[in-house]
């Protein structure tokens, strides 16, 4: 189901919302339960998550803007109820971690903190960019651009041909990208895209 | 802005370069995009989802269910789930009319006051003066706008979790969070109830699960 239909259907209320609920179901948990998994979240505490967002969804329908896909939507609210449940268990360290927690996502106890909060950050930022609407009709969109960078690290060449367009016009794209992410990181975490990069002493 | 800086930046985006080990925030970006990816092509690569039966639900789905149900949503009301509950704010309103309507005016005045009394000092006084216009009360929810909920709800958390209270903080989109606030047996509620109070809250009565929402002007 998209987005578009997800927010006609809900729209018109009782038994269609049912209706919309019963056919989505397994698909919004699968899509939690798999974010859980990236985050090393398993049973009790994943089953509490997906209870909790599929609700959140369903329940605040309406202030889904449909510039996201559902799935992105429903991914952002999963990441940010994990965020939050990292958190707390930062806060109380006597309860155990999930198994592997330690190892993979947060590898020190006193990185605990700041590798959640800067998940945090990254995710408040990743948000924003799917929240963006496309530049124009057709276009692709930054977050869309962003994901093809990191996954195929792809040449000038390639990323013209993935934008379907020149190689000049590739990398004024990719500027834009650059400065929009520096923006963003500004407003959203306090720093700037060029603190991402080790140069010197400044980190 | 420099090319050196931006060709480094992407370098580091895309996992290569002698930089990317040093680069915390670019690999947390990284990991967050390669993530978000993960997560929505296994979405995609589901099998299309078909309609349920009651037979076919699980226990779990249906509590889901039946939650969703008792918050009204699958009542026959088109437009937002605000509409289905009647908001609290109408409340005295609404009781002030139906104790008109049976009693004279004076008997239904005390007997408002009676009530309000009664929240009051159930409350342990008097809260502080709030600005309503901040409040927006709806569908059992209590609602605060801020121009950064993000930075207010973090406050909050940790104010209410020194206070002994358990809450679960839950970014809906980028204008709204949703603040479940419960507590836990043996502590003491009145404590939450002033740290709410001072966040602007207001009054908040009731024995269960309190929730909130925190949004964007």
């Amino acid at each position: 189901m998209d987005g578009e239909e997800f927010l006609r259907r809900m729209a018109q209320g009782g038994i269609e919302r049912e209706k919309v609920c019963r056919e989505s179901y397994k698909w919004m948990e699968g899509v939690c339960r798999s974010a859980c998994r990236k985050y090393r979240i398993y049973d009790e505490q994943a089953e509490d998550i997906t209870h909790d967002v599929i609700l959140s969804v369903f329940m605040k329908w309406d202030t889904y803007s449909g510039r996201a896909s559902l799935g992105s939507w429903i991914f952002q609210i999963t990441r940010n109820r994990i965020f939050d449940e990292l958190r707390k268990m930062k806060a109380h360290p006597h309860e155990a971690l999930p198994e592997g927690l330690d190892d993979v996502r947060l590898p020190e106890q006193d990185v605990l903190t700041g590798g959640v909060e800067q998940q945090i950050c990254v995710a408040q930022v990743i948000a924003a960019l799917e929240n963006e609407p496309k530049a124009k009709a057709g276009s692709v969109r930054m977050i869309e651009l962003l994901t093809y960078i990191v996954e195929g690290d792809p040449s000038t060449k390639e990323l013209a041909v993935f934008l379907n367009t020149t190689e000049g016009a590739a990398k004024q794209r990719r500027s834009y990208l650059f400065k929009r992410l520096k923006e963003l990181f500004k407003e959203l975490c306090g720093d700037e895209c060029g603190r991402l990069i080790k140069r010197g002493d400044a980190v | 802005m420099n090319q050196d800086e931006e060709d480094r930046f992407f370098e580091a985006l895309a996992g290569r370069g002698e930089h990317a080990p040093d680069t915390p925030r670019a690999k947390a970006l990284r990991e967050g995009i390669k993530l978000r990816a993960d997560v929505l092509r296994e979405a995609g690569e589901m099998p299309p989802a078909n309609s349920m039966t009651d037979t076919e639900m699980s226990a779990r789905q249906r509590i889901l269910f039946n939650e969703l149900e008792a918050k009204g949503l699958f009542s026959d009301v088109t437009g937002t789930k605000q509409a289905a509950a009647p908001a609290p704010q109408s409340f005295f309103g609404l009781l002030l009319g139906i104790l008109s309507s049976r009693w004279s005016k004076p008997m239904a005045f005390a007997a408002m006051l009676a009530l309000v009394v009664g929240v009051v000092v159930q409350q342990g006084g008097v809260d502080r003066p709030v600005d309503e216009s901040q409040i927006v009360r709806g569908a059992g929810r209590a609602t605060v706008i801020r121009e950064n909920p993000a930075q207010f709800v973090a406050d909050l958390t940790a104010r209410l979790e020194a206070a002994g209270a358990d809450v679960t903080a839950v970014q809906i989109n980028d204008r709204e969070w949703n603040v479940k606030v419960s507590v836990p047996p043996g502590t003491k509620r009145q404590a939450i109830r002033e740290q709410l109070s001072n966040a602007g809250f207001g009054v908040i009565g009731g024995e269960g699960e309190i929730d909130l929402a925190v949004t964007k002007p």
